[in-house]
């Protein structure tokens, strides 16, 4: 394992932030490059290799919705939120809160 | 550049084909916007000569083809995944020619020497299970497959739920994977000069067979004492002969632009599935008409048969013929469908 690469408990955390966190940028339209980009810019970078295939399978379970779209002579695909992707998103905003607060509190009192 | 491509193409081919044309494109897009970005980070010109070392990198970061394609396919679980995929259709295709070869090579050997070859090959073939053969032995590769996944495979190690896939990769590169051991670029363009000559001339020969000679479409059967021709074309076949043979000219006439061009185009591609449609319209009334195997006593009769023979043969063994006819030309109607939907994703990717 090099130094650099995170240990699994590690990657076990970011998964689940993964979804919310891109749930949470998508109320504005993004393609794949500038949705990394995005996250990276506010100190969440996610893999080349995970959010691309994640976009898609957030997609198909009707989490956002996309057109293509050619801008600047590349054919690109922007993805939004989907309706039921804001509701998950509310959802899952509560949970985190609350998730974060109270995980904040026991490692405080340990 | 060709780099990226390899990518691409290696990563498409381990997914369902349903799934190739939109992710290729899409990987496609997001691949040359990383490289965009990391280009001009790094202070050179889009314009210029993409460094190798930038794409191999990227390629690095994106992962090996089977890890980035199991994190695309749908659903958490599967029997036989990315990375066995491709060798496990070859060898379905493979067992699948072994089986069929097997079974027409045992009908053919128990067939010669008997009067009435045609027939018993004929009958040997729609007695022989061949269809149940060939799924016993799919399922059989399957289960072997899927034991090789389960021992060997990493994909589906690291269940990652429905929404993450299978994998999450660090942000540290793939060191062990090489880039430029990725396999060679299939140039889908490409054509078989030799292949489309043959059928030129297969197309001409039955444009004449049919068209001049419909009465030499037969065998000459043998009962017990009598042995004389037997013309094959029924009415149902001679019905959808018009049909028949746009679709084979059509067919010349394509080939014919291919080999001038020496590549395919996507107007050719597109009159290539007009052609198919032009066959499937021939061939579905055949299936669901009338006799496809001329079933007429007076007819056999003036071959020479007498009365009696013309009547147990049209009355016992052409009904059975007409059956498995049919089933000959519904197994070809679900080839040339098979075939026009692969096709159709070839067009859509030239087209996109």
């Amino acid at each position: 394992m090099t130094p650099q690469e995170p240990p699994n408990m590690t990657l076990e955390l970011r998964r689940g932030a993964t979804i919310l966190a891109v749930l949470s940028q998508l109320g504005e339209e993004h393609y794949g490059y500038s949705l990394r980009a995005r996250l990276a810019e506010r100190g969440l970078p996610i893999p080349e290799g995970t959010l691309y295939p994640l976009l898609r399978r957030l997609e198909s379970l009707e989490l956002l919705t996309s057109d293509w779209r050619v801008v600047d002579g590349r054919p690109r695909r922007y993805y939004r939120t989907s309706r039921a992707g804001k509701q998950l998103l509310e959802t899952m905003e509560t949970e985190w809160r609350a998730l974060v607060e109270a995980v904040n509190r026991l490692l405080e009192s340990k | 550049m060709d780099l990226i491509e390899r990518y691409i193409q290696d990563v498409a081919r381990r997914l369902p084909r349903g799934l190739r044309a939109d992710v290729e494109r899409e990987l496609r897009s997001s691949l040359h916007d990383e490289l965009d970005a990391r280009l001009a980070n790094a202070g050179d010109r889009v314009e210029s000569t993409t460094p190798d070392e930038h794409v191999v990198d990227l390629l690095r970061k994106f992962g090996p083809p089977a890890q980035l394609a199991a994190s695309y396919r749908p659903g958490p679980g599967f029997l036989v995944g990315p990375e066995l995929y491709p060798a496990f259709l070859k060898t379905m295709k493979i067992v699948s020619i072994i089986i069929l070869l097997i079974t027409v090579a045992s009908v053919v050997a128990g067939a010669i020497g008997e009067p009435n070859w045609l027939f018993e090959i004929i009958k040997g073939l729609a007695l022989s299970n061949l269809l149940g053969e060939v799924i016993e032995a799919m399922g059989l590769v399957v289960l072997v497959f899927w034991i090789i996944q389960l021992t060997t495979s990493e994909s589906r190690k690291p269940a990652g739920g429905i929404v993450l896939g299978s994998t999450y990769a660090g942000d540290a590169p793939s060191p062990s994977w090489d880039p430029h051991s990725l396999p060679k670029r299939d140039d889908p363009d490409r054509i078989g000069r030799t292949g489309l000559k043959v059928e030129i001339a297969v197309m001409i020969a039955l444009v004449l067979l049919f068209g001049l000679f419909p009465g030499a479409v037969g065998a000459t059967v043998s009962t017990n004492d009598e042995r004389h021709w037997v013309a094959l074309m029924g009415q149902g076949f001679l019905a959808g002969r018009g049909l028949l043979y746009v679709g084979f000219l059509s067919t010349v006439v394509l080939n014919v632009m291919l080999l001038r061009r020496n590549r395919w185009t996507i107007p050719l591609r597109v009159f290539d599935l007009a052609i198919s449609g032009v066959f499937i319209a021939a061939l579905v009334p055949m299936v669901t008409g009338g006799n496809v195997i001329a079933n007429n006593p007076a007819d056999l009769t003036a071959n020479g048969w007498s009365p009696s023979a013309a009547e147990d043969l049209s009355r016992e063994v052409f009904p059975v013929l007409d059956k498995i006819m049919r089933g000959v030309l519904a197994c070809a109607i679900a080839g040339i469908v098979w075939s026009a939907v692969g096709r159709v994703a070839t067009l859509m990717k030239r087209v996109a």
